[in-house]
C-alpha cells in the first residue's frame, strides 16, 4: 500500500499483478474471512478459556490442551478414527479403482445407470443415510433377515449394539457412501488417459494386472490423491453418521474425537475443552491433508521428468 | 386441603395490607424485603405481560393456567414461548442471558443448566416466595433439595431455593396384567418378591424385563430399580450433591450393580438391550413381549393407548433390604424467575397458581402427576391411578433418588457408557462403580 495509487499501472514491470486484482477476489475473501477464518480464531480463543457459554470466561492459558492431551480417551478416539479411515477412505479408493479398471476394459450395457446408482449415496442427506442404516443393522433389519434366511441366524445380532462390531459396522456405511464417489472420480480420470497408452500396453502383451499397474494407476494419481483427501477428511471429522446410529456407544465403542467434542463442548458445556478438541482435530486433519497433497505433488514431478 | 387454602388467603390479605402501607410510603419502590414480596393487587398494575420461556411437555398445562390467570386479571397477559426439548435445552442459557429474557424461564436440575444460571446471576432465589405462598409445605426435603444451589452455583443441594416445579417424573415398573395373571403372580411388594417373579417368568419362557438401552439412559432408569432396593435414597442424593466422603463404590451400591449384572446373566433382560431403540422396546412390550418394563411415568399414556387401559399396570420400585421405597425420581423442570424481570412478584404469583394443589386435575387430565402431597383431582384411568399411588408412596418415603447424571457435568456420558458396558458383560460391577466414582472424584477435586 506504500506505492501511490496508479503507480502499479505505469511504473511496474509487465506481469506484476496489479492491486486491482485483489478487488476481484474481495467478495470471496470477505466471505471466507467471516465464515472461515473468524470462527477458527474464535475457537482458538475459546480453547484458552474456562467458560460455560454465559457469564465471564476465565482465561486458563493452555490448561485445556493439557487436559485434552493428557486424557488417554482422546488417543483411543483417534485410533477409532483410524479404523474409520480404513473403512471409509482406503477401502472405497480400492473399490473405486477396481470398478474403474473394470469399466475401462469392458464395455458394459447401461453403464450410465450403474454409475448413477453407485454415486447415489453421495446425494442423500447424511441423516437419512444414518437412520436407514440404523434400520438395516437393527435386530429385525435386513442384514439379520438375510442371515436367518441362509441359516446363519446364530450370527444375527443388533449390530450397532455390539461392542466389537459397531465401529466396523459404521465403517462399512462409510465404504458404501464413498465408493461411488471414488469410482466416479476414477472413471472420469481414466477417460483422460490417452487411449494409445492402452494400445501400446496391449501390443506389448500386458495382461489386465500389468496394464492396470503401468497405465491406469499412474494416470489416476491425481484423482486418487483427491479421493483420499476427501474421504480421509470425511472419516476423521464425521459426526452426524455416528451420532445418529450409535451416539458413540455402546459404552464408548464408537466414540471418535468429534463425539468427545460434543460431549464436552455441548453436553457438559465446557466450551474451552470442546474448543481445544476442535483445534486438535483441525491440526490433525490439516497435517494429514498437507501430507496427502504433497504426495500428489511429488508424484507430478516424477511423471514430468 | 381446606385449611391450606384458608391459610394462604390469610397470608395474602396480611401482605396486601402491608403492601398498601408500603406503597403509600415508598412510592415506586417494590415490596420491602422484611415485608415479603407482593402477593396480590395485580389488577392495579395496568396492562402488563409476563413471558414464560418453557419446554414443550408443559405446553398444555401452562396454556390452561395462562387462560385462568388472565381470566382473573384481564390486564395481565401471559405469553408462552415454548420450544421442543432439544431446542430449549440447547438455547436455555442464551435465552436467560439475552437482554430480553422471559420473566419466567424453565431450567434443568444439575450443574449444566441450573448451576450455570445461578453462577451467572441470571435467576433470583425464590425463598421469599416459598415463604409467602407456602410452596415448600407439600414437598419433602428430598424434593426441595434439587432446587438448592450455593450463591456461586458451585455447590448443589444446599443454599437458597432457586426454582420450583409442580409435577413429578419418576421411574417405576410397568407390567403386563394378562401375563402377570397367567403366571399366577401378584404385584410384588418387596424386592425379593420382584426377583422371584422374574425367575418365575423366565422359567415359564417369558421375557422378564424388556429394555431398549441403545441410547444409554433407559438402562440407568432400569438400574435404579435395583439400586433403590439396596442404597437408601438420602445417601444417593448426598452422593449426587458431592457430600464429603460419599462413595459410589459402597457395598450397597456394589450389590445393586451385581444384581443388575446377574439379571443380564440369568437372561432376565433381553439380550439385544444395548442395541435396541427405546421407543421400539416399549412398543414391543406393549405388543406382548416382556412381563415387566422398568420405565418412567411419562410412558403411561403411550402404553395405555397401545395396550388398552385395563392391560397395563404400574408399581413403584419395591422396597428392598432398607424397607423403604426409593426410585429414580425428581420433580419436573423447574420454573425460575429471571433476574432481569421487571415484575418478579407477578411472575411468582403466576407460578403460584401453577403450583396450587387445587389445580391437580389439570395435570391429571394432561397425563401428568401433580407433585404436591394432597393434590386435588381424580385420575381418569387405572394406570394413571397406579402412577398417582406410586408417587404418593415415593414422596411419603422421601425416596427420590434423582438422576445420577446430575452429579457432575460429564456424568451423563460416563454413567450411560459405563452401564452399557456392565449390561454388555464388558465390565464387572466393581469396574462399573469404580468408573463412576472416578468421574465424581475428579469433579469434586476440580
Amino acid at each position: 500500500m506504500s506505492r501511490p495509487r496508479g503507480a502499479a499501472g505505469r511504473g511496474s514491470p509487465p506481469g506484476e499483478p496489479r492491486l486491482v486484482g485483489f478487488l476481484y477476489v474481495l467478495p470471496a475473501l470477505a466471505a471466507f474471512a467471516v465464515f472461515g477464518v473468524w470462527p477458527l480464531l474464535q475457537t482458538i480463543l475459546f480453547s484458552t478459556w474456562k467458560w460455560k457459554g454465559i457469564g465471564t470466561p476465565e482465561p486458563v492459558g493452555l490448561e485445556n490442551y493439557v487436559d485434552v492431551l493428557g486424557d488417554p480417551d482422546i488417543y483411543t478416539a483417534f485410533l477409532r478414527s483410524l479404523v474409520l479411515v480404513v473403512f471409509a477412505a482406503i477401502l472405497p479408493v480400492c473399490i473405486g479403482l477396481l470398478l474403474a479398471a473394470l469399466l475401462s476394459r469392458v464395455r458394459i450395457r447401461g453403464m450410465g445407470t450403474y454409475r448413477v446408482l453407485l454415486f447415489l449415496p453421495q446425494t442423500i442427506a447424511m441423516v437419512v443415510v444414518a437412520i436407514a442404516w440404523g434400520w438395516i443393522y437393527s435386530r429385525d433389519g435386513i442384514v439379520n433377515e438375510i442371515l436367518r434366511t441362509v441359516g446363519l441366524g446364530g450370527v444375527a445380532r443388533a449390530w450397532l449394539g455390539d461392542f466389537d462390531l459397531a465401529l466396523p459396522a459404521i465403517g462399512l456405511i462409510g465404504t458404501w457412501l464413498n465408493s461411488g464417489l471414488c469410482m466416479v472420480l476414477f472413471v472420469a480420470g481414466v477417460q483422460k488417459i490417452p487411449i494409445d497408452l492402452y494400445d501400446a500396453a496391449r501390443v506389448d502383451g500386458a495382461g489386465p494386472w500389468s496394464e492396470f499397474r503401468a497405465v491406469t494407476l499412474p494416470g489416476l494419481r491425481n484423482e486418487v490423491i483427491v479421493a483420499l483427501t476427501l474421504t480421509v477428511i470425511f472419516a476423521l471429522r464425521n459426526f452426524d453418521l455416528i451420532w445418529i446410529t450409535t451416539g458413540g456407544g455402546p459404552g464408548d465403542a464408537t466414540t471418535t474425537p468429534s463425539i468427545l467434542l460434543y460431549h464436552f463442548g455441548f453436553e457438559a458445556r465446557r466450551l474451552g475443552t470442546g474448543s481445544a478438541i476442535a483445534v486438535v482435530m483441525t491440526v490433525v486433519i490439516l497435517v494429514v491433508s498437507v501430507i496427502l497433497v504433497r504426495l500428489g505433488e511429488r508424484g507430478d514431478e516424477g511423471v514430468a521428468r | 386441603m381446606k385449611d391450606q387454602g384458608t391459610r394462604r388467603a390469610g397470608i395474602a390479605t396480611a401482605t396486601a395490607g402491608a403492601l398498601l402501607v408500603a406503597a403509600i410510603g415508598a412510592g415506586a419502590v417494590p415490596a420491602l424485603a422484611q415485608d415479603g414480596p407482593k402477593t396480590s393487587g395485580w389488577e392495579e398494575l395496568g396492562d402488563v405481560t409476563i413471558r414464560v420461556g418453557g419446554e414443550g411437555s408443559s405446553e398444555a398445562t401452562l396454556t390452561a393456567f395462562a387462560e385462568n390467570f388472565t381470566a382473573m386479571y384481564p390486564n395481565v397477559t401471559v405469553k408462552l414461548e415454548i420450544k421442543s426439548w432439544d431446542d430449549f435445552m440447547g438455547t436455555v442459557l442464551n435465552i436467560a442471558d439475552s437482554p430480553d429474557a422471559p420473566d419466567i424461564i424453565f431450567g434443568n436440575q444439575g450443574f449444566t443448566v441450573d448451576g450455570a444460571l445461578v453462577e451467572a446471576g441470571l435467576i433470583i432465589p425464590l425463598d421469599p416466595y416459598y415463604d409467602a405462598y407456602g410452596w415448600g409445605e407439600n414437598y419433602s426435603d428430598g424434593a426441595k433439595a434439587q432446587f438448592r444451589f450455593s450463591e456461586d452455583g458451585k455447590t448443589f443441594g444446599s443454599g437458597p431455593l432457586w426454582g420450583i416445579a409442580e409435577s413429578a417424573d419418576f421411574v417405576g415398573v410397568y407390567y403386563n396384567k394378562e401375563k402377570l395373571a397367567a403366571l399366577g403372580l401378584e404385584i410384588p411388594t418387596t424386592f425379593a418378591e420382584f426377583e422371584a417373579a422374574l425367575e418365575t417368568a423366565k422359567a415359564a419362557g417369558e421375557l422378564p424385563i424388556k429394555l431398549g438401552n441403545q441410547a444409554g439412559w433407559p438402562g440407568t432408569h432400569a438400574f435404579g430399580v435395583a439400586q433403590g432396593a439396596f442404597w437408601p435414597a438420602a445417601e444417593v442424593r448426598d452422593w449426587i450433591f458431592g457430600a464429603e466422603g460419599a462413595d459410589y463404590t459402597n457395598p450397597a451400591n456394589l450389590q445393586a450393580a451385581a444384581t443388575m449384572a446377574s439379571w443380564v446373566e440369568k437372561g432376565y433382560i433381553n439380550e439385544d438391550a444395548n442395541g435396541l431403540d427405546y421407543d421400539q422396546a416399549w412398543q414391543e412390550f406393549a405388543n406382548g413381549d416382556g412381563v415387566f418394563l422398568p420405565a418412567g411415568s411419562w410412558l403411561a399414556a403411550g402404553l395405555r393407548d397401545t395396550m388398552g387401559p385395563d392391560k397395563v399396570g404400574f408399581f413403584a420400585p419395591p422396597a428392598g433390604e432398607s424397607g423403604s421405597i426409593a426410585a429414580v425420581a425428581a420433580l419436573s423442570l423447574p420454573f425460575h424467575i429471571s433476574s432481569k424481570s421487571q415484575n418478579p412478584d407477578l411472575a411468582a404469583a403466576f407460578i403460584s397458581t401453577v403450583m396450587s394443589p387445587e389445580n391437580g386435575q389439570i395435570y391429571l387430565d394432561n397425563g401428568r402427576i401433580p407433585a404436591a402431597a394432597g393434590s386435588a383431582g381424580t385420575p381418569a384411568d387405572p394406570v394413571t391411578q397406579d402412577l398417582a399411588d406410586a408417587w404418593s408412596a415415593i414422596a411419603a418415603a422421601d425416596g427420590l433418588m434423582y438422576y445420577q447424571d446430575w452429579s457432575t457435568d460429564t456424568m451423563y456420558d460416563t454413567f450411560t457408557g459405563s452401564l452399557q458396558e456392565l449390561i454388555g458383560g464388558r465390565s464387572t460391577p466393581e469396574e462399573f462403580v469404580g468408573a463412576i466414582q472416578e468421574d465424581w472424584a475428579e469433579f469434586q477435586g476440580s
